[in-house]
């Protein structure tokens, strides 16, 4: 009985500590890249410099990790350290020439760089790519982009790229919005599918 | 003209030459002050215009960035077709989602065997009407999932009550811990036709269904799981569950009163999900597994039977003696999927064993295969999915089960009435769903249904059949779902 009852204060003290903590850091080095890529989908209400950190230490442990170096891309590209975002997208190609993402945020940062010509033909590139990989299983989600989002950022981006450099501003606008939509999306789609499961 | 006359108009010409150049010089210069003044003035106001639209610019970007600030801090509402309503804070602090399920259907039975009152022809039968909110905090680290059963008598039940810490938050290899009235558990993907809006099936398997698993089983349960756990080139799925009373009306929550606990662990595991191969990527096998107490206030009974699948309830197989309170249950089920663009094959296989401690024990297995496959959709042939408007899929799907009990104990399936040992179901059906938007389908479902010897309460039900009799019929199903 004293058992019991001891056993059921632990319990409660447990719980309300629980509930009355802000969620705790990640573990390790998944952990990390999870706090990190959860600063950047905030909608900018994240905080960049953290997510910086964090990404660059998991850089640091495992630099194949996942997608890390292209979320430290567009970390370095958020937080206005351009330069950085600059000869990171170059590793992060030099490890995947394939990644879409790693090529629109060069190609971003290659536009606030003043390297017009070469930052189209990145965003083109990385457009072209993304348009391919855009489809049900992207990123693990059944259901990709259920609601179009994506693609309709993907074709406006796509419009004004091809307009050319007198529309540079509407182009990285347009070019930012999509990778955070495409955050949105797979935030979303990561929910959707984990609370489908539950029978 | 004289010379003296031609001197004196050269002299008047020069005279006025000089007169007018003597005007000029004189006049000029404040004619050309005053432009310059003017001049002086001019640039003087568009200097003060330029400093002006400067210190205008400045304001703009300042109130851009007030504005995109204040965006940035405001929630997000976003509907999804089939997935609901989000509403979430910016900074992902807090959020919350709606949605629901709703499922009609329109029952016939062509051969026109039934004779029992709720065997009327043409029912307008509700299958489901579910309304659910998640609410989340702290980055989804914390979440509360409630789903209403709004059942066909006005009444209202819980059937989800899940409140879950996700630890898989700081790490994929962490799981997420759950507790509730509710807790939901799943024993592969094709044995519960996973989501009913999704499946082509219209409703489980009569196995289960027979067995009384699924949701609503773990009451007042507490589990862990691991969802999406990365394996190679796959990913696992694995959970396990402990429920204070494991079978029982769920109207016994509040006190439980009963020492019967039950156990369940699952897991699926998609091998090849992350090759990009189309032809290794859709494929996953799992499995299931619980243990079940029975609560001695419940029908044992009604935990080793078999039903048709809709709503009425045409009693195939059943058991004969209840449990006694010593009795447990163990419910296995693997299954196994395939699926490649827009074909899909599903397969699952069934063990329900009853230990009595008197009256021997009563076995039942089944297995179970369907096929699925979009037919065509507004892409071209062969393409679609369930969150495609104008969507076909045409399905068919098979079932066998099997239940043995030692001592003549299934009920009513022997001849002259009494009872027997063996018997066996089969249910073969084939359909078509229409998807009007996102989760929203039109279909029907044609079942073929045999039994080898109907228990005594199914042949009451029909017309001109005997207990233990071989019968054949069929079932004709309309129905409406909708994921909103």
């Amino acid at each position: 009985m004293k058992s019991v009852r001891v056993s059921f204060w632990i319990s409660a003290v447990g719980c309300f500590a629980l509930l009355g903590c802000a969620r705790p850091s990640g573990v390790g080095v998944a952990g990390r890249y999870i706090d990190g890529k959860a600063e950047l989908i905030k909608n900018g209400a994240g905080d960049t410099t953290k997510a910086v950190n964090l990404l660059e230490s998991v850089a640091k442990d495992d630099p194949f990790y996942k997608d890390s170096l292209t979320l430290l891309v567009w970390a370095y590209y958020r937080s206005g350290r351009y330069r950085d975002a600059l000869q990171m997208a170059q590793r992060s190609l030099a490890v995947n020439a394939k990644d879409e993402i790693a090529w629109i945020a060069f190609g971003l940062t290659q536009l606030r760089l003043g390297d017009d010509d070469a930052g189209l033909e990145s965003l083109k590139g990385g457009i072209t790519l993304l348009s391919k990989a855009s489809k049900p299983g992207y990123r693990g989600i059944d259901f990709w982009d259920r609601q179009g989002s994506v693609r309709r950022a993907l074709s406006r981006t796509a419009f004004f790229v091809m307009k050319g450099v007198g529309e540079k501003d509407t182009i990285i606008r347009s070019a930012e919005h999509l990778l955070s939509t495409i955050d949105q999306e797979e935030w979303t789609g990561r929910i959707e599918q984990e609370e489908e499961r539950r029978f | 003209m004289t010379a003296k006359q031609k001197h004196w108009r050269a002299w008047r010409a020069v005279t006025s030459l000089g007169g007018i150049l003597l005007l000029c010089l004189t006049v000029d210069p404040a004619w050309a002050g005053e432009i310059e003044n003017q001049i002086q003035a001019l640039e003087a106001q568009q200097r003060a215009n330029a400093e002006e639209l400067e210190r205008l610019k400045g304001q703009q970007i300042e109130m851009k960035k007030e504005a995109t600030a204040a965006a940035a801090q405001l929630p997000s509402f976003d509907y999804r077709p089939g997935g609901g309503l989000f509403i979430e804070a910016a900074d992902k602090s807090w959020g919350l989602r709606f949605r629901g399920r709703f499922h009609y259907r329109l029952l016939f039975w062509p051969d026109d065997q039934a004779q029992a009152p709720d065997f009327t022809q043409a029912d307008i039968a509700l299958r489901r009407i579910r309304p659910r909110f998640n609410y989340y905090w702290e980055n989804r680290f914390y979440e509360l999932d409630i789903e209403f059963d709004f059942e066909p008598d006005r009444g209202i039940q819980i059937q989800h009550g899940e409140f879950h810490v996700h630890f898989d938050r700081l790490s994929p290899f962490l799981p997420s811990l759950t507790i509730g009235p509710r807790v939901s558990s799943f024993f592969n993907r094709h044995d519960t036709n996973w989501s009913s809006s999704t499946g082509g099936l219209f409703d489980r398997s009569m196995f289960q269904d027979g067995a009384g698993v699924g949701a609503g089983t773990m009451n007042n349960a507490i589990g862990a799981f691991w969802t999406d756990v990365p394996v190679g080139p796959g990913a696992l799925l694995f959970q396990g569950i402990y429920s204070n009373q494991g079978l029982t009306n769920i109207a016994d929550q509040p006190r439980p009163d009963t020492d019967k606990r039950a156990a369940h662990a699952a897991f699926n595991w998609q091998p090849f999900v992350r090759m990009k191969n189309k032809w290794l990527e859709g494929i996953d096998v799992g499995v299931g597994y619980q243990l079940d107490r029975i609560h001695p206030g419940e029908t044992g009974r009604n935990f080793f039977r078999v039903r048709t699948t809709e709503r009425v309830r045409l009693n195939l197989i059943n058991v004969a003696r209840d449990l006694d309170p010593t009795s447990e249950r163990h419910y296995i089920t693997p299954g196994f999927g395939w699926k490649i663009g827009p074909y899909w094959l599903r397969t699952a296989f069934g063990y329900n064993k009853g230990k009595f401690e008197t009256g021997g024990d009563v076995t039942g297995w089944m297995w179970r295969i369907s096929n699925e496959l979009f037919v065509w959709s507004p892409k071209g042939l062969f393409t679609g999915s369930v969150n495609t408007p104008g969507s076909v899929m045409l399905f068919t799907g098979f079932e066998r089960d099997n239940y043995h009990a030692d001592n003549n104990g299934l009920l009513g399936c022997g001849s002259a009435g009494g009872n027997c040992e063996n018997a066996f179901a089969s249910n073969a059906s084939v359909g078509i769903w229409y998807f009007i938007r996102p989760r929203l389908s039109v279909g029907f479902e044609n079942g073929f249904y045999h039994v080898n010897k109907i228990s005594s309460t199914g042949a009451n039900q029909l017309k001109g059949v005997n207990p233990g009799d071989r019968v054949t019929f069929d079932s004709l199903e309309f129905g409406i779902r909708y994921d909103f």
